[in-house]
């Protein structure tokens, strides 16, 4: 059987492999054309700054998404010079999530947590909410996870996606009250917001309306998880397909793109008495794939083929 | 720095590190990792 990449270069990444001679979308690295420290195209893409510790870089390149279909996602990974104090490269891997808008895509832009209904209609300005169940909603002091999302209008509950959101401070934890009967009140912060795209020609959120608690999370889709790299070539791989509330490998509600993300060297961050870990990455590679059965291999991956 | 223990999750935010929409970076750390600094 032989399978289609997409593109003229493997995957979907432009210049993933250096193809290009430079760090055209990765400028977070430069490049290395050390013999050994490459895998394909002469040259490999570099984290070379001594001071990185920690700090994501994300790739200009935003690769549109059909999350219906199966992707693969994989980075080889070498480690070329220890840090100060004998530690290999390190840090999360993975890709950010964007909408139609390439707006980027949070966790409390999704559903998932304290999913609900409103049990009456609310206005804009309101500063009590009623709901069926606030059961599951934070109650504790932090302010990102006092967060709450409507959905309506281009943004149904069924795709699980809004932005229309508070997303800090949104909501009072010692207000939130069990009035029985199904129903449980929720004191804002400040008044319920004017989305109009939510509001019905009475200019009110109707009754049903949908209502997610938004808690912040991961940032990022760290899909390749956070891993220490050696200093042989190693690679990364994972399946990605369909939306959730993910910090991980699925994508989550609402994507149409993705961006690469590495958080460099964020294992060791705090240890910053000289230099920081120093690696290469090259091949990296994010295509569709017929099935999860179907990925490609390490062998291939760790090639001098990718064009 | 500061370090979120939630629903059985451990995670650091770094104001110094913002995401697109200017939101600082969470990032999910282990228990260990969380103990050891709070």
């Amino acid at each position: 059987m032989s399978l289609i990449y997409n593109r003229k270069t493997t995957g979907l990444f432009e210049n993933g492999a250096a193809q290009k001679g430079d760090n055209t979308n990765f400028s977070g690295y430069t490049t290395r054309t050390t013999s050994g420290d490459y895998l394909s195209n002469g040259r490999s893409l570099y984290m070379s700054n001594v001071n990185a510790r920690g700090s994501g870089t994300l790739g200009a390149q935003y690769i549109p998404v059909d999350t219906s279909k199966v992707y693969q996602l994989a980075y080889s990974v070498k480690t070329i010079t220890q840090s100060y104090n004998n530690r290999n490269g390190s840090g999360h891997l993975g890709y950010a999530c964007f909408d139609e808008n390439k707006t980027f895509i949070d966790l409390r832009n999704l559903k998932g947590i304290g999913n609900t209904q409103l049990t009456r209609a609310a206005s804009p300005g309101d500063t009590t909410i009623y709901v069926s169940d606030a059961s599951g909603w934070y109650t504790g002091t932090v302010h990102y996870f006092l967060a709450y999302m409507i959905f309506g209008g281009i943004y149904p509950f069924s795709g699980g996606y809004s932005r229309y959101n508070v997303a800090s401070n949104g909501y009072t934890a010692s207000t939130i009250t069990n009035l029985g009967g199904g129903e449980w009140s929720i004191g804002l912060q400040s008044g319920m917001p004017t989305w109009s795209g939510a509001l019905d020609s009475n200019g009110e959120y109707p009754v049903g309306t949908y209502i997610s608690n938004g808690r912040a999370g991961g940032t990022y889709n760290y899909a390749l998880g956070a891993p220490v790299y050696p200093q042989t070539w190693t690679t990364y791989s994972t399946v990605c397909t369909g939306t959730a509330r993910s910090s991980g490998p699925t994508f989550r509600h609402g994507t149409k793109f993705i961006k690469f993300l590495n958080l460099r060297n964020y294992n060791y961050r705090s240890e910053n008495a000289g230099d920081a870990a120093l690696y290469a990455m090259d091949n990296l590679f994010f295509g569709e794939i017929p099935s999860a059965n179907d990925t490609l291999p390490t062998s291939f991956l760790q090639s001098d083929r990718f064009r | 720095m500061e370090y979120i223990k939630i629903d059985g999750e451990y995670f650091v935010v770094d104001d110094n590190e913002l995401d697109p929409n200017g939101d600082p970076l969470f990032v999910e750390i282990t228990k260990e990792e969380y103990e050891a600094n709070t």
